[in-house]
């Protein structure tokens, strides 16, 4: 069932293949049933996940292959404002597939729709809504356009004929004049045109209930024959708390036409279940609706269980009053998700299943398709600098895929890497429409662009303070007061990350910081300019260095060497070699190194990347002028930058090389000797190991 | 759910999918036994509502033959069993089979009713059970009924030829075909097609011919003549006068009405005084039996001979007609001439009996057999002893009503039966002997040869009757119960009885008559008198 054009999904299939066929009873690739695992009482599945983790691509495969084989509704909830516009389109797209067309639920929707708004533009909305209703409940044929004048022209001539003397026309306390008049007149047309009178009166006496206890309370405006639905318009149009008890009557309303709609014949023949694919719900609208689902369900009681299958995604994780809910990893669901309701919590009705990040292995099948062989790292570059994050994963795959055929057939493009692709010209590449990866990326991971633009040359920042300093010097203003703590704010908003501690780079996340900072490598406008690569790491080198504080030292040595000049980061780490003696400056002079060697590349345009080269000794002929020492941690240093690049393949040579550099300098260390020959021990490992440098311990 | 398949079947899909065949298969069986022929009993075949075939087993048929009908299925068992498996000490018996076609069912206008049908039956079996109590070969009366009115004949001439290739127990001959109609003329004809001899006991229309039809009763010509001379010894007034049955499609009727004017017209001047009737056998076409007119042209006429060309079946009703009609002058007797096999008891009943009287009629009958030679030893055929030994064995069994020898049907079917039997018997014979001879050896030859079918025909045509110079010999005639005759192997014959004695019955008999010479089919051809 796969097609050429449709995204191929990987590591989700216990999600795909197991759990939602076990939800709805219809295989997902196959044309079988499978059994059901619950009966009556179904979960509301929640999909979790940062953004690019993959939350809508599941709901798109899913619509792909159960439309037209079940009833279904993708619905993205934050495209509404109003759970009845989310209803209204929930019951266009799963009549056609429902034997009976919602019966309950169109009374209540029209009488909301037809009295809603006041200018004509909102009303001219409102009458489009019932007409797609109208004709999805096969109640009306014709043009959406047709259907709405029809019934527009009805109502008005419904409202002329009824002006006289006994006309109920009064005036609400919360629409305008005349708000019930219409009211009245669009249930009137209703009921007397598509229902039999037999069969409307269940349908009144059903709102009739809803509202008994409010009977003569504040709402004794509602009109006549359809007191319930009146007031039901009434409320709506209230707001407030009202318009949330409307809802309610609303979402029960669907539901129970979804459940009634359901014969016993189908129940029997396990015929599939009815699908609601509802995106985004951390969307206000969407939040409500899924709240409103799960009420219904958690009611007390044997009441009957609709059918419906929701699956809702969410950005970031779930909803933290869903105390309740159970949380499941993917693996989990491939048997049985053993889920079932404890409590009556309506979050008890909640099965989370947040996105995981992709294997390395799932990482070589996305590139399992190059015309071309590629170089062998470069999965594993590929996972170590995305961590298996799909969005990131699959448009630098498919820029892998496109620089393989654009290679094959001789056709390079200037602004990608000429030559093999290794794994170090990666963020280099361009996405089939010719867009930088990294920006390409970026835009999916941070929509704002206004933030976006704020926040790439921040992440060169180590810290809050830094980041606010840079901002001031790059004359970054906004609205709000400091820039700095409101891309912070919005990183936590889109829900990268819960909090933005004070001492940290503002994107917490690692490829998104990769990303962020190369980026800024990237846009980087030459040397003269304020957002010069240089002139940025040269304004937070000098910030750190002014700082006056100790702890200064090592980000001012990181940005010199970010921005290229390695010799007088050497010359630093010499001199604090030479001059300290005790233990501690010891752990603190790998730790400066370890972390100096954290620094991000300068741009290739200014710079060539001979990082490696030095590191073996390659051009010691170049630091003649320097003694054994320095010229061993230029060595050193250089290793350690090039293998704490992501992208860096960790060779076994180089990083054995590491380890006799810190034994010589152990040797030539009057006191630190035991630290040094410590870490040269473990630190080869950890660097072919991609894992932070540990430091010895005394 | 108008969702196409492609969500796959579920639970109750599939039992429906299960189910549907199950259903149909059911409903098929369900159609098929409730539409197929009814299942008869003894293998035969349901044709139209009746029951119709071959069979050697006892089936459904009216109830006053079903006891005569299970002793011949039970005689029929006793020779398949000495055949296939002897008792101890014993040599299986050969067997032919003897086909007895006619109805053995009847209604109102049925061809036999059921008296008819009832000593038919058992005047075959008589000579069945006589056959098998002497030596040679057995035989299997098989009962093949062609429907009340001989219409389901084909089925039936079908079953038959099936069983023409049987050299075990091979077919000998059918008999039967009661009644000169159509029907039987066609299915005659159809078993003459396939070289099956046949003998039709009480068939008399002259026209009822086919090579390979045997009649055992004289037809309506020598009946005629016979009446003829008769009429010579006894002229009365002669004044004439002719009652003819108008149904076109009976073949006797016609026949018969033919006759009588071709022989008697001229000098009765038949042509002038004649009345006709609808006879009651046979498709409903008018009110039947319409005599009156008949009666009153009778009387008015002063006719004192009347000639009577129809079934015996209305004769009553016109007798009756005669009584009642008024323009009569009751001072003359009155003769009602007319031809068939024997007098139908119900023209001898005592009313009718009475009302001759009162009206001083007599009823002159030139048939083939005699009621009197039941009552009286003198004057009896050579045959009719041995007849009567097993017939009234029979009679003490079952019940075949009043005066059951006077319609001459048991007679003329026992007769029928014995000369195939007698021909088979011959065959067999002469085949087994002839044998012996060419292998130049004194052994039977072990299986026993069985003559076919057309050996049993060759001995039937054989001329029996041999003129020797000074007299007239028989040689393998039959001694039937309805005299001593035979057959001969010419065209003026047209396989219908020579020598065949033809008595002429008067009843009510006038007293103090004397014994009159009897006439005897084609004695005229020859030099002498018939043995």
């Amino acid at each position: 069932m796969h097609t050429s054009e449709a995204p191929r999904l990987y590591a989700r299939d216990p999600l795909l293949q197991s759990l939602l066929p076990r939800l709805t009873g219809l295989a997902y690739t196959e044309r079988a049933r499978v059994p059901w695992e619950y009966d009556k009482d179904l979960p509301l599945v929640l999909l979790t996940g940062r953004h690019g983790m993959g939350r809508s691509a599941v709901l798109g495969a899913l619509e792909r292959h159960y439309t037209g084989r079940l009833p279904l509704a993708f619905v993205d909830t934050a495209a509404s404002e109003l759970v009845v516009e989310l209803l209204e389109e929930l019951v266009r797209l799963l009549a056609p597939g429902l034997g009976r067309r919602f019966p309950l639920l169109l009374p209540g929707l029209i009488s909301v729709f037809g009295g809603h708004g006041g200018t004509p533009d909102e009303r001219t909305r409102a009458t489009a809504r019932i007409a797609r209703l109208l004709i999805a409940c096969d109640l009306e044929s014709g043009t959406e356009v047709d259907v709405a004048l029809r019934w527009a022209s009805r109502v008005r001539t419904r409202l002329e004929a009824g002006a006289g003397p006994d006309a109920p026309i009064r005036t609400g306390s919360g629409g305008g004049p005349g708000a019930h008049a219409v009211t009245h007149a669009v249930l009137a047309e209703y009921f007397e045109r598509y229902t039999r009178s037999r069969g409307a009166a269940p349908l009144r006496q059903w709102y009739q209930e809803r509202y008994a206890e409010s009977e003569g309370g504040a709402g004794g405006t509602a009109a006549g024959a359809h007191d319930g639905l009146g007031r039901l318009a009434d409320w709506f149009h209230r707001g407030g708390d009202y318009r949330h008890a409307a809802e309610q009557t609303l979402v029960h309303a669907f539901l129970e036409d979804i459940a009634a709609a359901r014969s016993k014949w189908q129940r029997l023949n396990r015929d599939p279940r009815p699908l609601a694919l509802l995106d985004n719900t951390h969307s206000p609208a969407g939040a409500r609706l899924v709240d409103l689902v799960l009420e219904y369900r958690a009611r007390p009681g044997e009441t009957p269980h609709d059918p419906l299958v929701v699956v809702a995604t969410r950005l970031g994780d779930a909803p933290s009053e869903a105390a309740d809910a159970v949380y499941r990893e993917l693996p989990d669901l491939v048997a049985s998700t053993r889920w079932r309701r404890t409590g009556h919590t309506p979050s008890a009705g909640l099965l989370v299943v947040p996105l995981t990040p992709l294997s390395r292995d799932d990482v070589l099948l996305m590139l399992d398709a190059a015309s071309a062989p590629l170089h062998p790292y470069l999965a594993s570059a590929l996972h170590t600098l995305t961590g298996g994050h799909p969005l990131a994963s699959s448009v630098l795959c498919e820029a892998v895929l496109e620089h393989t055929r654009a290679t094959a057939s001789g056709k390079e493009d200037a602004r990608s890497p000429a030559g093999p692709l290794g794994p170090r010209n990666l963020l280099e590449l361009t996405t089939p429409d010719g867009r930088p990866v990294t920006q390409a990326i970026l835009e999916r991971l941070l929509p704002s662009p206004h933030q976006r633009a704020r926040l790439v040359p921040l992440s060169l920042a180590r810290d809050n303070t830094a980041a606010q300093a840079l901002a001031a010097h790059l004359r970054l203003e906004g609205p709000e007061q400091l820039p700095a703590n409101a891309a912070a704010d919005y990183l936590e908003a889109e829900h990268w990350q819960h909090d933005t501690p004070q001492d940290r780079p503002l994107a917490a996340d690692p490829l998104l910081h990769t990303l962020l900072v190369h980026e800024a490598r990237r846009t980087s406008q030459g040397t003269d300019s304020r957002r010069g690569w240089q002139e940025m790491h040269g304004f937070l080198r000098h910030h750190h260095t002014t700082s006056g504080d100790e702890s200064g030292v090592p980000d001012a040595l990181r940005h010199a060497l970010a921005s290229g000049d390695a010799k007088s980061v050497v010359k630093g780490l010499s001199e604090e070699f030479e001059s300290e003696q005790d233990l501690p400056s010891a752990l603190r002079w790998l730790e400066c190194l370890s972390y100096t060697a954290t620094a991000p590349a300068p741009p290739a345009a200014d710079w060539d990347d001979d990082r490696a080269a030095v590191a073996a000794g390659a051009h010691d002929d170049r630091y003649q002028d320097i003694d054994d020492i320095d010229r061993c941690i230029n060595r050193l240093l250089h290793g350690l930058w090039y293998l704490s690049d992501a992208l860096a393949e960790p060779e076994a040579d180089l990083c054995e090389d590491m380890g006799a550099e810190l034994a010589y300098l152990s040797l030539r260390h009057r006191a630190w000797r035991g630290v040094l020959s410590q870490a040269a021990r473990t630190w080869p490992a950890a660097a072919r190991d991609k894992r932070p440098l540990p430091l010895p311990e005394l | 759910m108008f969702l196409s398949r492609r969500n796959g079947f579920g639970p109750l899909d599939k039992a429906i999918a299960a189910l549907v065949p199950l259903v149909l298969i059911a409903v098929g069986v369900v159609v098929y036994l409730a539409t197929r022929p009814d299942a008869c009993a003894g293998g035969l075949e349901k044709h139209d509502g009746q029951c119709v075939g071959v069979t050697d087993e006892a089936f459904d048929a009216d109830d006053e033959i079903k006891g005569l009908i299970g002793a011949v299925a039970k005689e029929n068992e006793r020779v398949a069993d000495a055949w296939s498996s002897p008792k101890k000490g014993r040599t299986p018996i050969p067997y032919g089979r003897i086909a007895l076609m006619m109805p053995f069912t009847s209604d109102e206008s049925s061809a036999m009713t059921a008296d008819m049908i009832r000593r038919a039956l058992a005047g075959a079996h008589a000579a069945q059970l006589r056959a098998n109590s002497s030596g040679g070969p057995h035989y299997q009366l098989l009962m093949a009924p062609d429907g009340k009115d001989l219409d389901k004949w084909r089925p039936v001439v079908d079953d038959l030829e099936d069983l023409v290739n049987d050299r075990q127990s091979p077919l000998v001959g059918v008999m039967g075909l009661p009644s000169s109609t159509p029907e039987t003329r066609d299915a005659m004809r159809a078993l003459s097609k396939r070289r099956i001899a046949t003998v039709g006991p009480v068939i008399t229309s002259a026209d009822m011919n086919a090579p390979y039809f045997f009649k055992t009763s004289p037809n309506n010509d020598l009946l005629a003549d016979a009446l003829g001379q008769y009429l010579k010894r006894n002229p009365g007034e002669e004044k004439g006068f002719l009652v003819f049955d108008s149904r076109p499609d009976d073949v006797y009727s016609r026949n018969l009405h033919r006759l009588l004017e071709k022989k008697f017209g001229k000098k009765y001047g038949l042509r002038q005084r004649s009345a006709s009737f609808l006879g009651s056998t046979g498709p409903a076409a008018g009110i039947p039996q319409r005599f009156q007119s008949a009666a009153q042209k009778i009387c008015v006429t002063d006719s004192d001979t009347v000639f009577f060309a129809g079934r015996d079946q209305d004769l009553p009703a016109l007798v009756k007609r005669l009584s009642q009609e008024p323009s009569c002058d009751r001072s003359n007797p009155v003769r009602i001439l007319k031809v068939g096999i024997g007098l139908e008891p119900t023209l001898t009943t005592p009313e009718l009996t009475r009302m001759l009287r009162e009206t001083k009629t007599t009823l002159v009958a030139s048939a083939s057999v005699a009621p009197e030679w039941e009552k009286k030893k003198s004057g009896r055929p050579a045959g009719f002893d041995g007849f009567l030994t097993y017939f009234d064995r029979l009679k003490d069994a079952y019940d075949f009503g009043d005066k059951d020898l006077d319609d001459g049907y048991a007679i003329m079917y026992h007769d029928a039966f014995t000369l195939l039997a007698n021909a088979f018997d011959r065959s067999y014979s002469e085949a087994n002997e002839g044998t012996r001879e060419v292998d130049g050896t004194t052994k039977t030859p072990e299986p026993a040869l069985t003559p076919t079918k057309d050996d049993v025909y060759n001995t039937l045509i054989d001329a029996s009757i041999v003129d020797t110079g000074d007299a007239t010999r028989c040689i393998g005639c039959l001694q039937g119960a309805a005299g001593t005759y035979g057959f001969e192997k010419s065209s003026d014959t047209n396989q219908w009885p020579v020598c065949k004695p033809i008595p002429v019955i008067e009843h009510p008999a006038p007293a103090n008559r004397k014994a009159q010479p009897t006439y005897r089919s084609f004695e005229k051809a020859f030099k002498h008198p018939c043995p």
